[in-house]
């Protein structure tokens, strides 16, 4: 396998729930290094896609591999070393702290020698990352909505793998947290990683994704460099909405300005 | 040691500070000493108390004498008779039932995601009352030591894999089915029992209803040194599972990811579970509100985690069962209180007790 060959791979991926189709033969790849976005409105499929690359739901046609290897084919504690999934949201019923949660990131790792040291290492520097140290010892339940989606994100970083699948990391958080967040994944792009996100936010995906694979009704509408696949020639339909391409200002990013259909209708 | 891409961010990029906060250091040992204590007093309160008292420094002597070690105290041979024959046995088996019970408890909490579950949703004691209530019923039952634990244990398991098997569909189990089916088939099977009893005759209607109430007043070597092993092999199988409970509390698919084998995970932890209770209730009866207390009183003291949990919970299940029993024997003697019945009565405000305490926390937790 080359540098280059996409890490994770999903082809012709079809999710059926009784006679819908949820995804329809949706096939993407991601390499390391590289931080794709999974955009789209809602219901267009984007968590779909998400569990169907992590395995948590039965595909109706298609497959996932990892490196060219079958999803299915994976032990499960090999799989967990390799790949990790942060959900949309983690309940838990158990007054377990923040740290004791975070810590549960390394549990495919235990066994291995000096894992007590480093993983508690490892533990810190996530919480650390993710602006969570401060509520180590609070009970997870206790804390807010935007709080345990840190965490859990601290939990999945903990794991360390090449392979990162996040579902909307940003939902519950604020604006700086939500930039702390995709920074976090850029960099462990840079370092190696190969980082799938579900974003709603287009402009966050616009300003950190390197690719991007923009869903409408459960199909590809566009996939490719983020430049390109969050154009408003392609998002304008799916989103059922007009927007206005600007630069940011200060990075060589696209902006997208979304239009209300009032103004929409005035410019004709 | 790992080397992924956080290692090597954090090689790049160092956090400061380094240090997290952490709990306080003195709570887990001293949790542990207190417990320990309490279970060490009630066992030799169980060996001591009862229609005659035996003082704790010839409990002492006789046990050693078994040994046979001389430590210089005498003992007449009735103390021996009525501590090594009666006693002994009697308190080994309640300590086992109640380790049994808080294990069973605190791994079906666990798996359930659920504070309130118990060792009787999962189907155990009802299908043991019902084939106990059955076997009675039909005259099946003789005076043979094993035959109605037998029964019991039988009954247990068999309805336990029932509704296990019930609640798969497509290679994986859903708990919240399996919780309704569980509650389903419980019902079903309380009505049931008080149709068997309508139709008995006095004796097998007490004999039934003693024994639904759970008693350890027939306890004798053969059935320590039969369920006791079963109990033991079930607990040490759960403590094993601690890790994995861990992460089952955060979800199917998260524990999943995190490299669990759920299914197997959950196939192992019901029947272990199945087990210590089957075996418990096969020669204690039905004793209910242990698996659901004794947990809770230790997720108090030593938190949510299950590598310790898990072995708190045997302890205190141990605490309680203990603690009913001497109750069900001194109480009104020399006659006996139903086990259950005491269990109950000490369960239930101890149970309010800590759901009144922990009410704020709960309410953040979400329920």
């Amino acid at each position: 396998m080359t540098a280059n060959e996409p890490v994770l791979r999903g082809a012709g991926l079809t999710v059926r729930v009784e006679d819908k189709t949820l995804l329809d033969s949706v096939s993407i790849g991601v390499r390391g290094g590289e931080l794709l976005g999974v955009v789209g409105p809602n219901g267009a499929g984007k968590t779909t896609l998400l569990k169907a690359l992590s395995g948590d739901v039965e595909l109706a046609e298609g497959a996932v591999y990892i490196d060219d290897r079958l999803l299915s084919d994976f032990d499960a504690r090999e799989l967990a070393r390799r790949r990790a999934v942060m959900p949309q949201s983690s309940y838990l019923p158990f007054l377990f702290t923040a740290r004791e949660v975070v810590r549960m990131g390394r549990a495919p790792w235990e066994g291995e020698r000096g894992e007590s040291e480093h993983g508690a290492k490892l533990t810190d520097y996530a919480m650390s990352l993710t602006d969570t140290r401060d509520y180590a010892v609070r009970a997870y339940p206790t804390l807010s909505g935007g709080e345990q989606s840190r965490v859990t994100l601290a939990r999945v970083l903990a794991q360390e793998t090449p392979i990162l699948l996040i579902d909307e990391p940003t939902a519950h958080l604020d604006l700086r947290h939500q930039h702390l967040v995709l920074q976090l994944a850029r960099e462990l792009a840079s370092e190696g990683a190969a980082v799938v996100a579900v974003l709603h936010d287009l402009n966050l995906a616009a300003m950190y994704t390197d690719t991007a694979v923009v869903l409408h009704r459960g199909a590809v509408v566009a996939n490719g460099p983020s430049q390109e696949a969050l154009h408003p020639d392609v998002l304008s339909p799916v989103f059922g909405m007009d927007f206005v391409l600007q630069t940011h200002p200060d990075l060589e990013r696209p902006m997208l300005i979304p239009l209300p259909a009032s103004v929409s209708r005035e410019r004709g | 040691m790992t080397s992924g891409p956080l290692a090597q961010l954090r090689e790049r990029r160092p956090s400061t500070p380094p240090a997290v906060a952490a709990l306080p250091r003195w709570r887990m040992p001293f949790s542990w000493t207190v417990l320990l204590t309490l279970f060490l007093a009630l066992v030799l309160a169980n060996l001591g108390l009862g229609a005659f008292d035996v003082g704790v420094e010839r409990i002492i002597a006789i046990l050693l004498g078994k040994l046979g070690l001389d430590i210089g105290v005498e003992y007449t041979s009735a103390e021996e008779a009525v501590v090594w024959v009666i006693r002994v046995p009697r308190m080994i088996l309640a300590a086992l039932v109640g380790a049994g019970l808080g294990v069973s408890g605190a791994a079906l909490q666990g798996l359930f995601r659920n504070p309130l579950a118990d060792p009787s949703l999962i189907g155990v004691s009802s299908g043991a009352a019902f084939a106990v209530a059955l076997s009675v019923m039909l005259g099946l039952t003789s005076a043979a030591v094993f035959i109605q634990p037998l029964v019991a244990f039988v009954g247990g398991l068999v309805l336990t894999l029932g509704i296990y098997a019930f609640s798969r569909s497509a290679g994986r189990t859903q708990m919240a089915t399996m919780l309704l089916v569980g509650i389903a088939v419980n019902a079903l099977l309380a009505s049931a029992i008080s149709f068997i009893l309508s139709l008995s005759d006095d004796g097998a209607l007490r004999d039934i209803v003693y024994w639904i109430l759970g008693s350890l007043g027939g306890a004798v070597w053969e059935h320590a040194v039969t369920a006791g092993p079963l109990i033991l092999l079930a607990i040490a199988v759960l403590v094993r599972q601690a890790g994995a409970l861990n992460l089952l509390t955060l979800g199917d698919a998260e524990a999943r990811h995190l490299g669990v084998r759920v299914e197997r995970s959950r196939f192992t932890i019901v029947s272990a579970a199945a087990l210590a209770t089957g075996a418990g209730v096969a020669v204690a009866g039905v004793v209910g509100f242990v698996g659901l207390v004794a947990p809770h009183l230790v997720r108090l003291v030593v938190g949510p985690d299950h590598r310790s949990l898990i072995p708190a919970s045997a302890v205190s299940g141990a605490i309680l069962v203990l603690g009913a029993d001497l109750g069900a024997r001194t109480i009104v003697a020399p006659a006996e209180l139903p086990l259950g019945v005491v269990t109950a009565v000490i369960g239930t405000p101890v149970f309010l007790y800590l759901i009144h305490r922990a009410r704020r926390s709960l309410a953040m937790a979400g329920w």
